[in-house]
């Protein structure tokens, strides 16, 4: 099992830096984004600061954080802007992939695009019958010469209304395929998605490809191996995002939480002093540091190239996730009505919380595989 | 031990069976889930010390002790 950093290193000037920029710049616009959407300036800010390609190896153009400083990044930029975070997440597990299994190629044509940020990329898995069960896409790729032709339909992409390419899953003669698709490819229509009640930030969009040739050198992997390796990684890589993300959402509500308890006098003294409350609190303290742990742990695990790093970002993940949804509801009722304001942090924390039990991976799909997980590891 | 012994070692921790182990395809009992497929990489790499590049991502490399073998030889002769 993978040691655990209590304590992690001292965060480099450079992360120092940034979480500083979350706290001040991102904390300025994060109710913007929040109402009406992805803000361009402050995406191209968090570019040029180098923010969207940070883990990528210096080597390949990127800032070579380790992954315990990228959660880190993560969980301070969620606690701003989940909306915002959200990017990371998707646009990380397409440069990931890209970094790891394209081709030289597509990496001629998007890998130093993307570490700098001067394209965006959307992850294109999601159809209107394919959710969980991605085995499930229809969506076709058939080969005509050197391209493919890509027929079908994608749903709730988010950042699908910013993003310059999109990784598209397509079934193909040998298999699963994983695609990139340029936006400005004929065939292809992106409709901007009404933003629901979490995320409202982040842009999503429904996609229509039809006919869409694509050169087949912009597969990312072999053929056939589009789901089982390449969706498992970018889905292992945004599931890490995610898991950090609830820390950072949960760690900002609780923080708002435990500020107006401290302050709120009721009956005489701080409603913190109320034994009800206090109980809440320390529900919301125990779930949110008991879940960070865990996130280092998983941190630890992809740091050191612990195959146990899957098994521990499931677990890590899916505990986070939770949390976040319990602590940012305690948030809400320590606040009370302030809680249920429309441009409260409380509130906005509190829905977007609601997303990350759901995207990368719902909790019941992480409920069966870390059980089957279990079964080898405590069962054996 | 052997790069055999270590794998077939690793895989015991999915499924002990015999006939799992030496079957031609790991895959297809459906006894593994579809993150096994990339935990396999994952482990390769980290215990042999070999990078599992795009054109190494085939089926035929790691669905079966054979297989990942093959792949762990070629890539050292490469």
């Amino acid at each position: 099992m993978s040691g655990v950093a209590v304590d992690p290193a001292p965060p480099s000037a450079y992360l120092e830096e940034l979480v500083q920029y979350c706290a001040s710049e991102v904390r300025a616009v994060a109710a913007e984004i929040d109402q009406s959407g992805p803000l361009l300036p402050v995406i191209e800010q968090l570019a040029a600061r180098g923010v969207l390609g940070a883990f990528v190896p210096r080597e390949d153009g990127g800032c070579g954080l380790t992954m315990t400083a990228w959660g880190l990044l993560n969980e301070a930029l969620a606690a701003e802007s989940a909306s915002l975070q959200c990017l990371l997440t998707v646009h990380g597990m397409v440069t990931r992939v890209v970094q790891q299994w394209g081709s030289e190629r597509v990496k001629e044509r998007y890998g130093r695009a993307l570490v700098r940020g001067e394209v965006l990329a959307a992850f294109a898995l999601t159809e209107p019958e394919a959710g969980s069960d991605i085995e499930a896409i229809t969506t076709t790729a058939e080969i005509a010469g050197d391209d493919y032709v890509v027929s079908g339909r994608k749903s709730w992409i988010s950042y699908g209304q910013c993003a310059g390419v999109f990784l598209v899953f397509a079934r193909e003669p040998h298999g699963a395929v994983a695609l990139l698709v340029p936006r400005d490819t004929p065939g292809l229509t992106v409709e901007p998605a009404t933003p629901g009640l979490s995320l409202r930030g982040s842009g999503p969009a429904m996609l229509r490809l039809d006919g869409c040739r694509v050169p087949r050198q912009l597969a990312i992997g072999r053929a056939g191996a589009g789901l089982s390796h390449v969706a498992s990684a970018a889905l292992l890589f945004g599931r890490f995002g995610v898991a950090w993300a609830a820390i950072g959402v949960a760690g900002r509500a609780l923080r708002t939480a435990a500020g107006h308890a401290a302050q709120r006098v009721q009956f005489g003294v701080p409603i913190a002093r109320h034994q009800l409350v206090a109980r809440l609190i320390t529900e919301a303290v125990v779930a949110l540091e008991g879940a960070r742990l865990l996130c280092l742990r998983a941190a630890a695990a992809h740091d050191e190239r612990d195959p146990r790093l899957i098994r521990d970002t499931l677990v890590a993940k899916y505990a986070a996730s939770e949390a976040a949804v319990r602590v940012t509801d305690i948030a809400v009722q320590i606040l009370g009505a302030r809680g249920l304001e429309d441009g409260s942090v409380a509130q906005r924390c509190f829905r977007d919380a609601r997303a990350l039990t759901i995207i990368e991976g719902t909790s019941q799909l992480l409920e069966v595989l870390i059980a089957g997980s279990a079964v080898r590891d405590y069962g054996a | 031990m052997s790069e055999r012994e270590r794998i077939e070692s690793y895989l015991r921790r999915f499924n002990a069976d015999e006939a799992w182990l030496a079957s031609a395809n790991i895959f297809a009992s459906g006894v593994v889930d579809s993150m096994v497929a990339l935990e396999l990489v994952i482990f390769l790499e980290s215990a042999f010390g070999i990078t599992v590049e795009e054109d190494d991502l085939q089926i035929e490399n790691f669905c079966s002790v054979d297989g990942m073998l093959g792949l762990l030889s070629r890539k050292r002769s490469a």
